[in-house]
């Protein structure tokens, strides 16, 4: 029997959710993309179910990585996936017209998992689109009485991608 | 007119000491800036307080620190009307009595009043300076506690070093100590320090001191259980995956 742990990324259409997963996955990972309709969305397709991808730590052991679709009207599935998961990764797309209202949202849905959940904000695009800054999404957390890291990424970048992990596994070292 | 704000609830340096009740209550919620040096003000006027609040907006510019008024707890400087101190501060604050100007001038660390600009200027520089001289925490004081994110850091006061942001996420879901911080990280135990104190600064660290008896905070480092080994385990295999033990 293999033991699996999950990451889930989440977050805005457009942030890089299926991006950040192939950079981990030992294998291209499996879309459901489709061809984008919503012309508020910049790029030709999108993900209607989820992203799935894995990596294999042998003798059985492995993570499989989730990536939520980003549209809010699937919203109902992005709770059920992070349920009991190592770790969520929230990737804001900062040049979308309201991006801490974004991340709002998904402080919202996942307002009861968070107290005790390892979670990292990812904020993508932030040299072409400098605000709101990082600082912002902290003091949004802060408001909160959260406190998980917030970072700025390029996610095409596997580097940056790894400092997400990083940040989740973290905090759950500190948990054990 | 809002003069002050929260002093941190404990801090590195004095932890073990109980805050007395401030006197003046907070009226401002500003943001906590990335660093700061608190200014505690003991047994003043309110002339005295509300000049030095004025001072500190106006020399914003010309300090290296941002400064905070504050009415107890722990402070880098304390200004005291008083010959005696009548709030407990940290041990290693810098000590400046306000006298009337009648009195005798000769006196050293003493501000005359009524307060000017400069001379109140140059005792802040003076604790600026020495602060940015101070060797770090002594290892002895800061292990007997452990330390949790109040809120996540200002980015800026993060790439002050490239270790901070790492050491920052550790911080942020539980209390931890020096010691498992040091060996959670992998990052060397001066930087660990100087991070903490540069946390404390910014009065955005949580101290919590461990008792010899306390059940809830264990000071030893990563207590171990067969579950906890696995999961440990689970970790250490995932950061040799993705080459993420190479720190």
């Amino acid at each position: 029997m293999t033991k699996d742990h999950k990451i889930v990324f989440t977050g805005t259409p457009g942030a890089g959710k299926t991006t950040a997963i192939a950079a981990l996955s030992d294998s291209p990972p499996v879309v459901t993309d489709v061809q984008n309709t919503d012309s508020s969305l910049n790029k030709n397709t999108t993900t209607v179910g989820l992203d799935f991808g894995y990596f294999s730590l042998g003798e059985g052991l492995g993570v499989r990585l989730f990536g939520t679709p980003g549209q809010k009207r699937f919203e109902f599935m992005w709770r059920i996936l992070a349920t009991d998961a190592l770790g969520l990764v929230i990737l804001i797309d900062n040049s979308r017209p309201d991006p801490l209202a974004d991340c709002t949202d998904y402080l919202d849905v996942y307002a009861e998992l968070l107290p005790q959940m390892n979670c990292v904000l990812g904020v993508g695009r932030t040299l072409e689109n400098p605000h709101p800054t990082l600082d912002d999404y902290s003091d949004l957390l802060a408001a909160r009485e959260l406190v998980f890291p917030v970072l700025g990424v390029d996610v095409r970048q596997r580097d940056d991608v790894l400092q997400l992990v990083d940040a989740i596994l973290a905090q759950a070292e500190t948990r054990i | 007119m809002a003069l002050c704000c929260d002093p941190p609830m404990s801090s590195i340096f004095g932890f073990l000491e109980r805050l007395v009740p401030p006197s003046i209550t907070a009226t401002s919620a500003e943001r906590i800036p990335p660093a700061s040096l608190r200014l505690l003000a003991d047994g003043l006027t309110t002339d005295d307080i509300t000049k030095i609040g004025v001072f500190l907006r106006i020399g914003k510019e010309t300090l290296k620190y941002d400064w905070k008024l504050v009415f107890a707890g722990n402070a880098e400087l304390l200004c005291m009307g008083t010959n005696s101190p009548t709030l407990q501060t940290s041990a290693d604050a810098m000590i400046v009595r306000v006298i009337d100007s009648a009195a005798n001038e000769s006196l050293e660390n003493t501000l005359t009043r009524p307060l000017q600009y400069e001379p109140v200027l140059d005792v802040l520089r003076a604790v600026e300076r020495r602060i940015s001289a101070a060797p770090l925490v002594q290892s002895q004081v800061i292990s007997k506690a452990s330390y949790k994110l109040r809120r996540w850091p200002a980015n800026a006061l993060l790439l002050e070093q490239d270790n901070y942001r790492r050491l920052a996420s550790f911080l942020s879901a539980r209390h931890v100590t020096l010691d498992n911080l040091i060996v959670l990280s992998n990052v060397k135990r001066t930087e660990c320090e100087a991070f903490l104190q540069v946390l404390d600064r910014a009065g955005i660290l949580d101290v919590k001191p461990i008792f010899e008896t306390s059940t809830i905070v264990q000071s030893t480092p990563l207590p171990s259980s067969p579950a906890g080994e696995t999961q440990r385990g689970l970790f250490g295999k995932i950061r040799q995956y993705l080459g993420l033990d190479r720190v």
